[in-house]
Formats: structure tokens, sequence, C-alpha cells
């Protein structure tokens, strides 16, 4: 008896593949080995933030890698007040997966829809049941239709819910959006720590730099970090595992020749 | 032809107007929808149209796919009397365009197209050639500017329900049911009773009938204008007794027998809230069906009309029914759908007896509709029992 697949005929109708995306979710809430350091960056958006949480608007953070936008918004998250959910944008994402990936953050669960029309009434429906702040995380990976895509979920549900995209280069991605751009209400743009921002920040997130003079910060910032507070909590963390109790530049210099930076 | 108009929408304007908050008609002559970003066909326009209506409904006609759920919308439009077709962020219209004004043109809407801020370039050479008009924003009806979406009505509610039902009257034979209701009850109680009582008999005062089926109508007359709750029943057929022994005549009734002949023929229970929740499938065919067998017409006159019997206002020649006007739009879209099908006159009804049966019995299952959905073959030989009457001329 000759077996269907080997004449080439399915056995039966095939189920789609379907992908998990809660890698893709990140919690809520701070996750910090440090403490929270309050850039001058960080206390501008606060000041917007609640007023985009309370009047449901759409907000938008642009900024460097490194300078504590998703940080920003893991805190955002966790003050709210309001349930909350951070879907990461993947590179080179499917034209659906923005729906795919914000209705796995709200709900948990992989999307039951399997057509466009079908995944927005799905998000929709979630997100007026869920009553929450949206963190749409990486969002200059995402293309025009996909952000014209989270207009068109923030202008259908009811009631309203606050809306925060987050990326480095967010700003022109969401221009080329022109309905998405004109609605964001709220737009700050994090940047990298000079100066005085840059000495007490850095005294602010280790014990170890309280007493250390402005110059060997300068050097260490100079010759690795560059304003960039990813790299600084990676020096400090460096540090930590060197077991110094007290950064002298000499230790800077050892720990910038481990992290391998010129 | 049918008109085009355009407007733009100011900077950072949502267009909160154009979203309903729920999925309950309204008494709008209007139509609106928000354009879906990246749609690869009129499909989900065709259904937020549907939607637009409260038809959230029937998966069969959506499995049919766009062309169904247009020939829907179209057919609902009309029979709504709607008017105009209002599209927000139309610019996410994208290729679609020609078949939106298609859609607008045949279902007799003036199509307006609202674009977002700088996107009216978008469609700018085909709205040029199709000579659309381009207005001011705010020149579009107050309830699309609101900065909250629409309230929609709230679907009435049925009367009966929230009020204090009727005290139940002791059940007494007629020539002291009155008297001994009077006695028993408080003041208050007996008074509603007799606005009942009263209203029930002028109208078996004033009538002539003099048979079973005549007495039956009366009651069906009676029930409908005073209740169809049990007490009402009561009061109203003891009502009709006294009436009718003034106007010469003796009548006997088996209240279950009686009532349920009645309720069958001559009595419809539905209310507004009930026609407003068979707007809800997209195909108007069994809402429709279960209408017309609400409002007593059999199954094979049904299925003897064709679409153009259908007055341009739902009512039927030859149907002296009373059905409200929500339910004579139900009527109304299911001859639009069959005349759009393309024939000329064509049945009003394409199903046969028993699907139309299985039909109307599983859309009032459905909805739980107060509709009886027991077809029982008609024995001549228990014609006398079918009543529930006994009717004597008094000599």
């Amino acid at each position: 008896m000759t077996r269907l697949s080997e004449v080439g005929r399915a056995r039966g109708p095939e189920r789609p593949f379907r992908p998990d995306f809660n890698h893709l979710v990140l919690p809520p809430r701070l996750e910090l080995t440090h403490p929270l350091a309050e850039t001058p960056s960080f206390l501008r958006a606060v000041t917007g933030m609640r007023s985009l949480i309370d009047r449901a608007q759409i907000g938008l953070i642009d900024g460097p890698p490194g300078t504590g936008k998703t940080t920003f918004a893991q805190w955002a998250a966790e003050q709210s007040g309001l349930p909350s959910a951070i879907a990461v944008m993947p590179e080179n994402p499917a034209p659906l997966d923005l729906l795919r990936i914000s209705i796995t953050a709200v709900t948990g669960c992989n999307p039951s829809g399997q057509t466009k029309t079908e995944m927005e009434a799905e998000m929709i429906a979630a997100l007026s049941e869920w009553q929450g702040l949206l963190i749409l995380d990486e969002i200059q990976n995402v293309r025009s239709r996909g952000l014209n895509e989270s207009r068109y979920l923030h202008d259908m549900t009811r009631p309203k819910f606050p809306l925060l995209l987050v990326g480095a280069g967010a700003l022109p991605a969401v221009k080329e959006s022109a309905p998405l751009d004109s609605r964001v209400r709220f737009k700050r743009v994090f940047k990298t720590l000079r100066g005085e921002d840059l000495f007490a920040t850095v005294r602010t997130i280790d014990p170890r730099f309280v007493d250390v003079a402005d110059n060997v910060i300068r050097y260490a910032d100079d010759r690795y970090a560059q304003g960039n507070l990813r790299r600084w909590v990676s020096i400090v963390e460096t540090l930590q595992d060197f077991g110094v109790e007290r950064a002298e530049r000499n230790d800077i210099g050892d720990v910038i020749a481990v992290t391998g930076a010129a | 032809m049918t008109g085009i108009h355009v407007y733009e929408a100011p900077f950072g304007e949502a267009l909160d107007g154009f979203v309903r908050t729920t999925g309950e008609p309204g008494e709008e002559r209007f139509i609106s929808v928000i354009a879906r970003p990246s749609a690869r066909s009129l499909h989900p326009l065709a259904a937020d149209v549907m939607r637009s209506f409260g038809a959230v409904r029937d998966l069969y006609t959506k499995a049919q796919g766009m062309s169904a759920l247009l020939l829907s919308a179209t057919a609902w439009s009309l029979a709504r009397g709607l008017t105009d077709l209002y599209i927000g962020e139309a610019q996410d219209l994208e290729a679609h365009l020609d078949e939106c004004v298609e859609f607008a043109h045949g279902a007799g809407l003036d199509l307006h197209l609202v674009y977002g801020f700088g996107q009216v370039h978008v469609h700018g050479p085909a709205l040029i050639e199709r000579g659309a008009g381009y207005h001011d924003f705010n020149t579009l009806p107050g309830a699309l500017r609101a900065r909250e979406s629409r309230r929609e009505l709230q679907a009435v509610e049925d009367t009966d329900a929230g009020d204090d039902p009727l005290p139940a009257p002791p059940d007494e034979p007629w020539m002291t049911f009155r008297a001994i209701y009077t006695d028993v009850l408080d003041p208050e109680q007996a008074g509603r009773c007799d606005e009942v009582y009263l209203a029930a008999y002028t109208l078996g005062r004033d009538s002539t009938a003099t048979d079973k089926e005549g007495v039956s109508r009366l009651l069906g007359e009676a029930w409908s204008a005073c209740g169809t709750d049990d007490a009402s029943r009561l009061i109203a057929l003891r009502a009709v007794q006294a009436a009718l022994f003034r106007n010469g005549f003796n009548m006997h009734a088996d209240m279950r027998q009686t009532t349920r002949y009645v309720m069958e023929n001559y009595v419809t229970a539905l209310v507004d809230a009930h026609y407003a929740q068979m707007h809800s499938f997209a195909d108007p065919w069994r809402a429709a069906a279960t209408v017309l067998h609400a409002h007593h017409m059999t199954i094979p006159d049904m299925l003897s009309l064709r679409a153009r019997d259908v007055s341009t206002d739902g009512r039927i020649e030859g149907f002296d029914a009373e059905v409200p006007r929500s339910g004579r739009e139900i009527i109304l879209a299911q001859r639009w759908r069959r005349l759009l099908e393309g024939d000329a006159n064509p049945p009003l009804f394409r199903a046969k007896e028993l699907m139309v049966r299985a039909g109307i019995r599983a859309f009032a299952t459905e909805l739980e509709l107060p509709v009886s959905t027991n077809w029982r073959i008609q024995n001549a030989g228990r014609w006398d029992q079918r009543h529930g009457l006994r009717i004597k001329a008094i000599s």
C-alpha cells in the first residue's frame, strides 16, 4: 500500500508554526544590581510621564544605546500604578510581529487569531480590558507600517491606554509615519553623560567612586565609557569582580584592559 | 452619482468621534469607520461597516468573504436609509480607494474621506480625477469632531423588566372577579389591576367578535395592549368575558389552551431590545424570517413572497401585522440583499421550508427570543379544543 506521503500528498492540513514571543517581553519592573541612576535625562522624562499616563497619550523616548532608556521604561512600568507591559521589537520584524509581540506582552499568551484583522480585534479587546501602560521598546526596528499599526490600536481602543515608544532612533522612525508622529505628545531624548552630570551620576551608582577625583572619572570616561551609562555599569561590575574597594587610576586602567577597550 | 468629499484632519487629531464604544446601532443616518492600516483588501472595511451597524455575529457571512459582506453592508445601508459614509485615516485605504467608492455608490452613500494631517497627497490624483470636493474639517458633523468617542444609545430595555410586576389577583369566575380583587388587594394594587381591566373591557365592548377566532383575535389585541405577564392576561381575559356577556355572548375559556393559541397566533412578544439584537447578524435572512414568524406569517406564505412585495418602508401588501420600524428595517434589509444579488424580483427567501424553520429556531435560540418555534400540524379533528374557548349566544 502506497503511503500518501510517498506520492507527495499531505496527510492533512498542517498547522502553521507558532513561535513563542515571551522572550521578547521584558518584566515591567527594575532589575538593577546597582542603585538607580537618576540622570538629568531620566528626571526630564519623569516630568512628562505622569501626564502621559493620566491622559492616556502617546510618548516617545529616543537616545543613543546605553543612556538608560529601557531602564526608564522599566521604572515607569513599575511606578505607573497600572498594569504594564514591555514588548521588545526584534531586528527585522515580520509584518505582524508588532501585533503578535504586543498581544503576548499584554495577555501573557501567544495570539489566538491568525489574520491581521483577528489579531487587531484580539489586541483591542485585551487592551480595553487590561487598561494598562504599554511600552514598545526598540521601536526603531519597526517599519512605518508597523508603527502605523500602533497608532491604529491606540485610536481604536476604549478606554484609551498610555503608550510609550522607546528606541535609539525612535524619533526619525516615527517621523516616517506622519499620523503617528502628529499624535506623540511627549518626546524626550536621553543624552550621554557629560561634565558635572557625569561625575554626579557615576558617584551615585557606586560608592567606590564617592571620593574619587574628577580627573580619574574623566580618564575612565575618555578611555572607555564615553558618557554611556551601560559602560559605566560594566566598569563598576568589573571592579566588583576584582574586589577593588576604592577605584584608582591604575584600577581603571586594568578594567579597561580587561574589557577590551582601546 | 453619489459625491466624494475630502477633508484633512488637523495636526494630532485622533478622530475620537469616529470610534463607537459599543456595537449597538445608533440613531444617526451615517456610518463612520476608521480605515485599517496595511489592509490587503476592502474586507476589513466592510466588516467594520457591518460592526458599525451592530452586526458582530454570523460567521458564515464572514467566511463567505468580502463580496458577501459588502452585499450585506449595502443592504443594511439601504434598509436603514443611511446617507453618508465617513472614513477616517483615509490614506490607509491605499490601493482600495476605487473599491470603496464603488461600495459607497452602490449603497447610495455620499463618501466622506477624512485624511490625516498632510496625507491627502496619498490619493491626490485619483481624487482630482473623480471630481472630489475639498471641505474644511470643521464642516464635519459635530459628533465626528468630538474629542471623546460617541456613546451609543443603549439598547432599549424591555419595559416590563424594571417595573413592579402587577399583583396576581385571585383566579375567580368573571362575575365576581373584579369585586373580589378589589376587596382582597390594597387600593393601590387594585387600582393598577383596574387599569388593565377597564382597558380590556372597553376593547371587548367595542368588539364585534362572535366566534372563537374573532374572540382569540380580540384577546390577542387586549394582551398586546395590557401586557402578557400572567396577571395581566388573567385580568384582561376576565374583563373580555364580562364585556362579551354585555354584548350577548357567554364565553368560557381554558386558560392554558387559550393562552397558548392566542400567544402563538395573535401576540408578538418582541420588544425594541429584541429587534436591536437581531441587527447583530450581518446576513439578514434569518432575522427577517424570524420577524415575520413572530408576527404570525406562516412559512409557506413567507416563501411565496417576492422581494418587491416588500415596499420601500418595509411593509408587505396584504400583511396587516403592525411591525415596528426596527423590525421593518430587517425585512427591508433582506429585500435589498436579494435584489442586490442580481435578479429583478427574486423570492424574498431563497431557502426551503425546513431550512427556514431551522434558521428561525437557531436564531431564536441563540438570541433567546420569546418566539415559539414549535410548529405543529393542525389536526382538524381537534379543532374545538385548540382555541380553549366555548362561546354561546345568550338567548
